[in-house]
């Protein structure tokens, strides 16, 4: 579960603390009282938790003794992920001298003191990704995302994996959540016509190429839970990774909300604020959402219908867009492939054949949902 | 798919195109934050 603090929490480090506390707490408390065994929470930081590489330390530390706690009071086994923010703003600093970014490195030194697994979600590329989403120039998309974006991953990454070794603690993953993620969000659903689906859809075949580059430098999962990419990268390195669907609908929205839990090994909900609900706060109840899905993934197995479980789970959202297309377990296969035979050859010919192999999946499939409501003409507004 | 399929096959050659388009339309935008000149 990823609660995510109220705003005006974030105002001294004594309130944050106390709302991670209560936040990260409910969750922790619900997982006895249903009967959950496990748990995972992950404090996805806000600004001022790697502004102040001091605060998102602290606060990792009281969630590892709540954890403690809960691990000798009623068996629970739980543990924790700590997102570093990516502060840099790639058109406005420099990515890798600027203060923003020794922050970044600090509060990964101070995080990995106690917190099992460190992930961030980078943003290297964006500049020119953004640029060319608007335009739909797919060239500049993969220099975006395919180029530039590994090269800023390769420098950030391998120190990462450094850090994560001196202080124990596990080298999870990244996402391209700040440019593919934006670009699905701005294709949107199957009535939103502003950026299309196909593009956002061979960003994240792009994307794959790019997240791998963290388990390259030695990265060893669990992936971030919001990286769509995913059951590529899961295709083409074995690492376990988490992912997101219809229990993120409180963050955002998709089309993929039941396929993307087909290959998943941790279920999040991406971000959840901290409130009341009529079931008890928000944390706990997601939590519990998240707990039965899993619940009802290991039963699967248990029962030996884990192939049924996994072709419900794809059939339900596999050509309700493009995107959930190519993210499908056999499609993401196959440009898995296509990306790791390209790789020596370099960052941007992988990328490219990635998103090639994706184009022809998609071009090769009529029965898309998505294609009568996107024949309708485009009215202007 | 014709464009990708027309972009130049060869890494360096994309770069070399890239670096001297996105350099002048996109504000911000700094080869040496990659490592590139």
């Amino acid at each position: 579960v990823v609660p995510h603090p109220r705003p005006g929490s974030e105002k001294t480090l004594k309130t944050l603390l106390r709302e991670y506390e209560k936040a990260n707490g409910d969750a922790l408390e619900r997982m006895p009282i249903v009967g959950h065994p496990t748990l995972v929470i992950e404090n996805e930081h806000i600004y001022q938790m790697t502004h102040n590489p001091e605060w998102g330390g602290e606060i990792a530390a009281q969630t590892a003794r709540q954890m403690d706690d809960y691990l000798a009071k009623y068996g629970l086994i739980a543990s924790q992920q700590a997102t570093i923010a990516d502060l840099r703003r790639p058109e406005n600093v420099h990515m890798r001298t600027s203060d923003y970014t020794m922050e970044m490195l600090e509060s990964f030194k101070e995080c990995s003191k106690h917190a099992d697994v460190v992930c961030i979600e980078s943003t290297g590329g964006k500049e020119v990704f953004d640029y060319a989403l608007l335009r739909q120039d797919i060239g500049g998309i993969l220099f975006g995302i395919g180029y530039l974006g590994c090269l800023d991953m390769e420098w950030m990454w391998n120190q990462i994996v450094a850090i994560c070794k001196e202080n124990k603690c596990i080298a999870g993953g990244d996402t391209n959540c700040s440019e593919a993620n934006t670009a699905m969000f701005m294709a949107g659903g199957m009535t939103s016509k502003d950026v299309p689906h196909v593009i956002a859809a061979l960003a994240r075949s792009i994307a794959a190429a790019r997240t791998l580059v963290a388990y390259e430098c030695g990265a060893t999962g669990p992936g971030k839970d919001c990286a769509y990419e995913n059951p590529i990268i899961k295709a083409m390195t074995g690492v376990p990774i988490t992912t997101e669907g219809k229990v993120s609908a409180c963050a955002h929205s998709d089309l993929a909300s039941n396929l993307i839990a087909a290959v998943c090994d941790i279920w999040s909900n991406e971000a959840v604020e901290y409130h009341d609900m009529f079931g008890a706060t928000t944390t706990s109840v997601f939590a519990e959402i998240l707990g039965y899905d899993c619940a009802m993934f290991n039963s699967a197995i248990e029962l030996g219908y884990q192939k049924e479980m996994k072709e419900i789970l794809i059939n339900s959202d596999i050509f309700r867009d493009s995107h959930s297309l190519i993210v499908a377990p056999d499609n993401a296969w196959e440009i898995g492939n296509a990306i790791v035979a390209n790789t020596a050859k370099g960052y941007y010919p992988r990328a490219r054949a990635g998103a090639m192999k994706a184009g022809s999946i998609i071009l090769a499939e009529p029965r898309m949902k998505l294609t009568a409501l996107r024949k309708k003409p485009y009215r202007r507004r | 798919m014709k464009d990708m399929e027309a972009l130049p096959e060869d890494e360096g050659n994309f770069v070399d195109m890239c670096l001297k388009k996105y350099k002048k339309d996109v504000k911000g935008f700094n080869p040496d934050s990659y490592g590139l000149k």
